[in-house]
């Protein structure tokens, strides 16, 4: 037990590090984008949708929500590439990742949606607004902010998922962590490090989330 | 010694006082009903006999405990003291038996083999005997008040504080609910409450206690007091509560 | 030396779910126990004690579970002290699932009125009593739905302890690919066996979160 913890190695290779930050920076905000875009979509098409469309986004959204994110990397990644898809890395964790958060993004939605009381529809068909209108301009606002909190930790998970992919080899900053410590051999300094990273991170993403609530949803009234 | 005794009790939410010297004291076999428009205070003096409110000043004491000594026992002082409130506050995963059994049981270690007995004889008081299988959410409000009362007549209090009991109940089911109260005035119950029926406090209650802006502001054998007001600020309210 | 994937993969792969499911249970029974004491911090008359509970479950649903099991499998070992990889996941998985758990035992509990508090208290009953006949068995009807549904996140995140060599469903699965060199029909199998495990509870939860809203 004569170990004494040295960091100065560890600080030393930041710059791997900061090149992994960057990877894993990039994917989360990629696939928070994405994922909303799936979520909306998704959540639109499940609760207003045709018969045959709601059918296979709910088959996505259970498949997607009851099997583990790295099952679903490695199908893409090297699954995939024996049926003739071929993708990098980065891409294949991107596209893992956002088919990942998509459907949990359209579950979430979806209660936001049917929350909206049906007054709301029909005073926006009495007004002569096309569903297409009524979705936008009068159901998704209040939907979205209704589920906001629940979107927002969602999307804080995802990015401390985004670590997964340092299984395929994505050099996100888990990755870099696991190279660092294969150069430094101070693998509880690294560990400690890149945890205290991700926290700072986490923080950080919330902190953002909570300003941008301020900035697109406190200040307006919504009609609820 | 008085049963309840009450000295220059003050209680503040952070800057908002809400008992401004409070005194005020309650013989045995006495029944104070206690008037007063929303927010002056009412409640919350009630609220402060058992305990439940801790005060900022002044004294609360219960025949010759103080009620707001930290060194006292407030687990056995309430013992003695039961409390019915406005929104019933049954436990709604118990049935009747059960929700007035449960403190008798564990608090005062009656036996299981006599606490049906108990709820029983308490339920027949309130005239709900046929309910004591049923859970809270099968029954009225009136029926669940009813059932709150004989929960805490189960433990054989001293002094039974009743919070605005009759408020949360439609109109039709007010009548039954006083009916029981009537009843155990009969019985020489002590009780204390905070009330809006004021012909029910002028018929049952010895004394009226009227609050106005966390004081006493005026007190008095309870016919006459309802009759002739010395204060403007109770007739105010009279004619207010009455028209 | 390449072989086919066979049935018998499958079969390998199914037995090998029985080490998901220990990994799940010793999980749950960590993590119930100290997402229990979280939930009793995080609800605490004592600010300070309610600040440790915060500060516990912010840092811990703040990091990555990949990180924990780093941190004890490979982290640990400097001081001297080996580490099994059934003690490292074990570890892992109570801090995470307590995190979790405590957190939704905290929101029952707060659901439950302060005046339920309050009407046991003014029967004589003490905090203790209060708790044990009042306020844990109306929490634990609203605990239950969210709790199997965690149980789905546990389940699944019970494949990352593949990476620290723990050899459970996900592992097996990487086994067998390096056998059969069959990536996407091995990995669908996987993902088809725990859709199997998660599903159903999915459902369950799900109805049971329906029934308690009718209920109320």
């Amino acid at each position: 037990m004569n170990y004494t913890l040295q960091f100065r190695d560890v600080f030393a290779a930041s710059d791997l590090l900061l090149d992994g930050l960057a990877l894993t920076l990039e994917l989360s905000v990629v696939t928070m984008l994405s994922g909303l875009v799936i979520g909306i979509t998704g959540a639109a098409a499940r609760v207003y949708g045709p018969n045959w469309l709601k059918r296979p986004v709910g088959v996505y959204v259970e498949v997607i929500r009851n099997t583990p994110l790295i099952v679903q990397l490695f199908l893409i990644f090297f699954g995939l590439p024996s049926a003739g898809l071929k993708f990098d890395a980065a891409t294949a964790a991107m596209i893992a990742l956002s088919i990942n958060l998509g459907a949990y993004s359209i579950e979430i939605l979806r209660a936001g949606l049917e929350a909206i009381p049906k007054s709301q529809i029909e005073a926006g068909q009495s007004l002569g607004m096309t569903g297409l209108q009524i979705f936008r301009y009068v159901i998704i606002f209040p939907a979205l902010k209704l589920m906001y909190p629940a979107l927002a930790s969602q999307f804080v998970l995802l990015m401390l998922a985004t670590s997964v992919v340092s299984q395929i080899s994505a050099q996100d900053l888990f990755h870099m962590a696991s190279i660092v410590q294969s150069r430094t051999f101070r693998d509880f300094e690294c560990y400690i490090v890149v945890a205290a990273a991700y926290l700072a991170l986490a923080l950080v993403f919330r902190l953002l989330f909570a300003l941008l609530y301020q900035l697109v949803f406190a200040r307006r009234t919504s009609s609820r | 010694m008085s049963l309840v005794e009450l000295k220059d009790v003050v209680k503040s939410y952070g800057q908002n006082q809400v008992l401004k010297g409070v005194s005020l004291t309650v013989e045995k076999g006495e029944i104070i009903a206690i008037i007063g428009r929303s927010g002056s205070g009412k409640s919350t003096m009630l609220r402060c006999v058992n305990g439940l409110e801790p005060i900022q000043g002044g004294s609360v004491s219960f025949e010759g405990t103080k009620v707001n000594d930290p060194n006292t026992d407030l687990r056995k002082l309430r013992q003695h003291v039961g409390i019915v409130f406005q929104s019933f506050n049954l436990f709604p995963h118990l049935n009747v038996e059960k929700n007035i059994t449960l403190a008798p049981r564990v608090v005062k270690g009656v036996a299981p083999a006599q606490t049906r007995a108990l709820a029983e004889s308490v339920l027949r008081k309130v005239g709900l005997a046929d309910k004591i299988d049923a859970y809270p959410d099968q029954l009225s409000g009136g029926q669940q008040q009813r059932v709150a009362i004989a929960r805490s007549l189960a433990m054989q209090p001293t002094l039974m504080l009743f919070d605005e009991i009759t408020s949360a109940l439609d109109p039709e089911l007010v009548g039954e609910v006083l009916k029981t109260l009537e009843e155990m005035a009969r019985d020489g119950m002590t009780m204390m409450l905070v009330t809006h029926e004021i012909g029910f406090a002028r018929r049952v209650a010895n004394r009226v206690v009227f609050m106005h802006h966390g004081k006493i502001w005026e007190q008095g054998p309870a016919a006459d007091t309802l009759a002739k007001p010395a204060t403007p600020e109770l007739e105010t309210f009279l004619s207010a509560v009455l028209h | 030396m390449i072989r086919e994937f066979s049935f018998n993969d499958v079969l390998y792969l199914i037995a090998a779910m029985r080490w998901t499911l220990a990994l799940t249970a010793i999980a749950f029974i960590g993590g119930g126990i100290v997402g229990l004491a979280v939930a009793l911090l995080r609800t605490s008359a004592l600010a300070p004690l309610r600040w440790i509970g915060s500060i516990y479950v912010h840092v811990v649903q703040g990091t990555p579970l990949l990180a924990w099991l780093f941190v004890f499998f490979f982290g640990l070992s400097i001081f001297g002290i080996e580490v099994s990889p059934w003690i490292a996941a074990a570890a892992s998985y109570s801090i995470y699932a307590g995190a979790f758990l405590g957190e939704i035992w905290r929101g029952c509990l707060q659901a439950i009125s302060k005046t339920q508090w309050e009407a046991g208290a003014s029967l004589g009953l003490g905090l203790g009593a209060q708790l044990r006949y009042i306020i844990i068995p109306q929490a634990m009807r609203l605990a239950i739905p969210p709790t199997v549904g965690f149980l789905v996140q546990l389940i699944k995140n019970t494949s990352l302890a593949a990476v620290i060599g723990f050899v459970e469903l996900t592992r097996e699965g990487q086994l067998t690919t390096a056998v059969t060199f069959r990536p996407f029909t091995v990995y669908l199998t996987v993902a088809a066996l725990y859709f199997a495990l998660c599903f159903p509870l999915t459902q369950i939860s799900r109805r049971l979160e329906r029934r308690l809203h009718v209920a109320r």
